[in-house]
């Protein structure tokens, strides 16, 4: 899975450096700062490497900064790679101490996935059937966690319920 | 022996995984044969599955074995499979909200259209003037278009009508 999405962010950074030539070529207005990936959701958990069964849907939620930054030119690259690009900032939250890790580093792409606590964390905070026994399974192999999920002011005890 | 050490949830997830529907951290895709009402059991442990099921039914059937005969068996199923997108669709089904099932729908759709629009695609090599190349460009910037392929397609597109029309 992360060689797969290296590519597939390896190819965004390819087309980029192409649109910034073209771009400076042509005369146009000119893109000068990275675009910053943040993939968050069910994905980032399967990059996490957790020691239980994770599955996911094809969706991939990502957080683009600067905001929209090429995400049409990215919708189609991850339709090439069999993924659908979920970019919306309004419907996906994270915590503010939500720690990333590098997957990709390119020109002008930077791709990074969510610690996994923070995505259990911002998957409490929606609080959907769906991911009760993922949730579960999580604490049971991370009890500390819980207590860590807490302090960022989101339930983690509705699992029990 | 393969068979009787797979679980039918590991074998629904082999399938679906190998159909691009699913991503999984351990499991490897694999074309097996499954039942809907594996599915249906399989998706009690993993919900995911309960979420593209109607799609699954409306758009691609035979990836699941007498899809048609057995989906008479589920009366909610059979209903929401009918009217995923009409009035009459019910609010939710198996605790999943029809807007969710309805988004699934439209994604797959998308993926596979795609899928089979690339497939029609080919990579040509054509040698043209620096004069021509300067005029596409310029074309592709008067248009609003993204690139140069999709400047040339939209050419061809309105020559195509032009001579219909003529």
């Amino acid at each position: 899975m992360k060689e797969e999405l290296k590519k597939l962010f390896q190819r965004f950074d390819e087309t980029l450096v192409k649109e910034v030539a073209e771009r400076r070529a042509a005369g146009e207005i000119r893109v000068t700062e990275r675009v910053y990936c943040k993939i968050v959701g069910q994905v980032a958990l399967l990059l996490a490497d957790l020691p239980f069964d994770i599955a996911a849907t094809t969706d991939i939620d990502i957080l683009f900064e600067p905001p929209h930054a090429f995400s049409k030119t990215m919708e189609t690259i991850c339709l090439d790679y069999g993924l659908t690009l979920e970019s919306d900032h309004r419907l996906i939250w994270m915590p503010e101490e939500t720690v990333y890790h590098t997957l990709y580093q390119g020109t002008w792409v930077i791709a990074r996935f969510a610690e996994a606590k923070h995505v259990i964390a911002s998957k409490c905070r929606f609080k959907r059937d769906k991911d009760k026994k993922l949730i579960q399974n999580y604490f049971q192999c991370f009890p500390e966690s819980k207590n860590e999920i807490e302090k960022l002011g989101v339930d983690a005890r509705w699992i029990e319920s | 022996m393969d068979r009787i050490l797979t679980t039918a949830i590991e074998r629904v997830l082999e399938r679906f995984v190998h159909e691009g529907l699913l991503l999984h951290n351990r499991i490897q895709g694999r074309r097996r044969r499954i039942r809907l009402e594996e599915v249906l059991e399989a998706g009690r442990q993993e919900p995911r599955l309960l979420e593209l099921l109607p799609a699954i039914l409306r758009l691609c059937p035979g990836m699941i074995a007498r899809a048609g005969r057995n989906l008479k068996k589920y009366a909610d199923l059979k209903e929401l499979v009918e009217n995923l997108n009409s009035e009459k669709a019910p609010a939710q089904w198996q605790g999943i909200p029809v807007e969710v099932l309805r988004k699934h729908e439209n994604r797959l759709r998308q993926f596979w259209l795609h899928k089979q629009s690339k497939n029609r695609w080919r990579n040509i090599n054509i040698r043209v003037s620096e004069k021509d190349l300067e005029q596409l460009a310029k074309i592709a910037l008067q248009w609003g278009e993204g690139n140069k392929s999709e400047t040339i397609r939209r050419l061809i597109a309105n020559a195509s009508k032009s001579s219909d029309a003529a």
